[in-house]
């Protein structure tokens, strides 16, 4: 009866935790339900302070999968678009007439003299399919209980940073900080989410900040205004027709 | 006095061969010198005169900050003229002192064009068009247009950088770049004109806008980077400093400017100026190697003449009149072995200070760090033949002195022991 009853304990206790245990996979399945956008309009403000001088950006952005518009609407860039398509950039500005294609290393300065650089910006797959993902602890983070994963690439995949340590939320499933690093092991960016807010039935990120780990005295904080999830998108939005 | 001249031309002629060459061992020397001394006079003064158009003046006006990001092209530390007023009325001010002859602003910002899939980074100059033109000799330059007009939204290019964004006269061009507030901006400018030039700095990278439109795109309002200014001549830089810092101190009380002297800006020109000394010394040098073989000779000869020397001061000739004797002979060869070396040094120099010598090859990578013209043309003057003539025969007669002092020694009895 002993020998049953222990059975049964172990059994149980097998059996529980391989249903309780969650998955680096499965964290990043749910965080990407909440944060992945498949069409958006978004109203966000950037605020950069560079060595003492604070400037500040505000834009509306339209996302529909790999696509997306944003067109500055603060004095200083009035007018200024950017128009992604899959992996292409492209920039009007109201002074010039022609359209200028953003590539090559263009791609990895600071957007707009942020600490965020284009590609951050243009980043639209979803994480599972670029990194190997493995849950490596469990930490409290901003007063919350948080999972710590490391992402590191998958051979062949093209990023801008060799690994990823995040701190997501186990509740909410809602990334609160990253750290990101070179192959190298070198940190180069560091991304603190401040805000965060159930929107539509999902949370998002409203407020972070990061800061370029390779200059110095430089942060830029990332504040949407207003999110609205699958908006209609008009038809063309996305041609480089429409950034003229 | 004729008598021992007689003696000593007639001694130089006992030995042909031997006095040939001595002579051309001189002339050699002296030819290398005087050519020597023009290539590398040349070189400098054309060096100097690129640093001085295209980067330091004979004096700037920088901020101080300015100093150290010169490089980062920043545009967060401006000239704005006396307590923020405007550059311009800076640039009148200093003007009006004596003794200078133009004052010039530039806006330096860095840029990027894109055509297709590169990126194309280029240095833009913002400029007053009609003083950019004085200041430097970037008029003789235009292979195709002219240069930019105030008020317009205009650009003129360097060949190469024409080539890099596929573009020509007549085109427009956009050009993306940071504004003073660290903005990314698009602006485009219509193609008026086409530069040629030796250095890859004007005709593979800079682009000139007039100093208007670069201030409108960059938000920088009467704002330059730069003040610079042209005296008489570079002398006159030392003395011309503190006026205008008098002015800037009397105008400004902020204290962000400084002045430089054209050397102060230019470390690279001070070792220039240290290469100057260094190179009279070598000259110097290399006349003495060539009077070792009129040294040479000329113990020879006291050694040949021992008897003859003795023979000659029991007949009553004095040592003094021995010592002069070696010296008529062995100043002979350096005079006459200059006088050839000249000739020919002068001729050599005058020749190539026309047609110049290409090093075109050679310096290549080094052009981009340095501002040299790869075709030297060394310098002919009637001064530089005139020092290498008298280089050459004072040092000869100097170094004459050993042997002649030898032979000058000679006993009579120890001389005649021999015979």
């Amino acid at each position: 009866m002993k020998k049953i009853t222990l059975f049964l304990i172990i059994s149980l206790f097998i059996f529980s935790t391989s249903v309780l245990a969650i998955t680096a996979e499965e964290i990043i399945q749910h965080r990407d339900d909440n944060e992945f956008i498949k069409t958006a309009r978004i109203e966000s403000t950037m605020i950069i302070n560079n060595r003492g001088r604070k400037l500040e950006k505000s834009m509306v952005s339209l996302i529909e999968g790999d696509n997306g518009l944003t067109e500055f609407i603060n004095p200083m860039d009035r007018g200024t678009k950017f128009l992604k398509r899959d992996d292409n950039l492209w920039m009007f500005f109201p002074d010039a007439e022609d359209v200028v294609k953003l590539s090559g290393h263009m791609l990895e300065r600071g957007m707009m003299g942020s600490d965020f650089s284009y590609k951050d910006m243009m980043e639209s797959e979803k994480y599972l399919e670029l990194y190997n993902f493995e849950l490596i602890g469990e930490e409290e983070y901003q007063g919350r209980e948080c999972y710590k994963i490391e992402a590191t690439k998958v051979e062949g995949a093209e990023v801008s940073y060799y690994k990823r340590i995040s701190w997501i939320d186990k509740e909410r499933f809602i990334g609160l900080k990253e750290e990101l690093y070179a192959e190298s092991g070198r940190l180069l960016k560091e991304i603190v989410v401040t805000r965060t807010e159930e929107i539509q039935g999902r949370w998002y990120p409203m407020e972070s900040t990061m800061e370029n780990k390779l200059r110095e005295n430089t942060s830029t904080t990332f504040i949407i205004n207003s999110i609205e999830f699958n908006p209609e998108i008009p038809e063309g939005t996305f041609s480089l027709e429409s950034l003229q | 006095m004729k008598f021992l001249l007689t003696l000593a031309g007639r001694n130089l002629f006992r030995n042909k061969m031997r006095t040939i060459v001595s002579l051309f061992a001189i002339a050699i020397a002296v030819m290398v010198v005087i050519f020597a001394r023009g290539l590398i006079i040349g070189m400098l003064d054309s060096s100097y005169s690129l640093y001085i158009q295209y980067d330091s003046g004979h004096l700037k006006v920088i901020d101080e900050t300015y100093d150290q990001k010169e490089k980062l092209l920043s545009l967060r530390h401006p000239v704005d003229g006396f307590e923020g007023r405007g550059v311009l009325p800076m640039v009148e001010k200093i003007e009006s002192i004596e003794g200078i002859n133009i004052v010039i602003p530039r806006l330096k910002f860095g840029a990027m064009a894109s055509p297709g899939d590169e990126i194309i980074r280029m240095l833009g100059w913002g400029v007053d068009p009609d003083k950019e033109l004085e200041f430097t000799d970037i008029k003789s330059n235009f292979v195709r247009g002219r240069m930019v007009e105030p008020n317009k939204r205009e650009i003129v290019l360097g060949s190469g950088l024409l080539n890099k964004v596929n573009k020509s006269v007549g085109d427009t061009l956009t050009i993306v770049y940071n504004n003073s507030f660290d903005s990314f901006k698009g602006s485009t400018f219509e193609i008026v004109g086409e530069i040629d030039h030796y250095l890859p700095l004007i005709n593979e990278r800079l682009f000139y806008i007039p100093l208007d439109q670069a201030q409108r795109i960059l938000i920088m309002e009467n704002s330059a980077t730069e003040i610079l200014i042209k005296a008489d001549s570079m002398n006159e830089a030392d003395e011309i400093k503190p006026k205008i810092e008098q002015i800037i101190n009397n105008n400004d009380k902020r204290g962000k400017y400084i002045v430089q002297t054209w050397d102060e800006a230019n470390p690279m020109l001070k070792l220039f100026n240290v290469a100057e000394y260094i190179y009279n010394v070598i000259y110097i040098l290399l006349i003495i190697l060539a009077a070792v073989v009129v040294i040479n000779t000329m113990v020879m000869i006291v050694k040949e003449r021992t008897q003859e020397i003795g023979m000659m001061r029991a007949l009553g000739l004095r040592s003094k009149e021995i010592l002069t004797l070696f010296i008529i002979e062995g100043s002979f060869l350096g005079i006459v072995g200059s006088f050839f070396g000249a000739i020919f040094g002068g001729m050599l120099t005058k020749y190539l200070s026309v047609h110049g010598i290409d090093y075109t090859q050679a310096v290549e990578g080094m052009m981009e760090e340095f501002f040299m013209n790869p075709v030297l043309y060394p310098v002919y003057n009637l001064e530089n033949v005139i020092f290498g003539f008298l280089l050459g025969s004072i040092v000869t007669a100097l170094t004459c002195i050993i042997p002649a002092r030898r032979a000058a020694k000679l006993e009579p009895h120890d001389a005649l022991r021999n015979i």
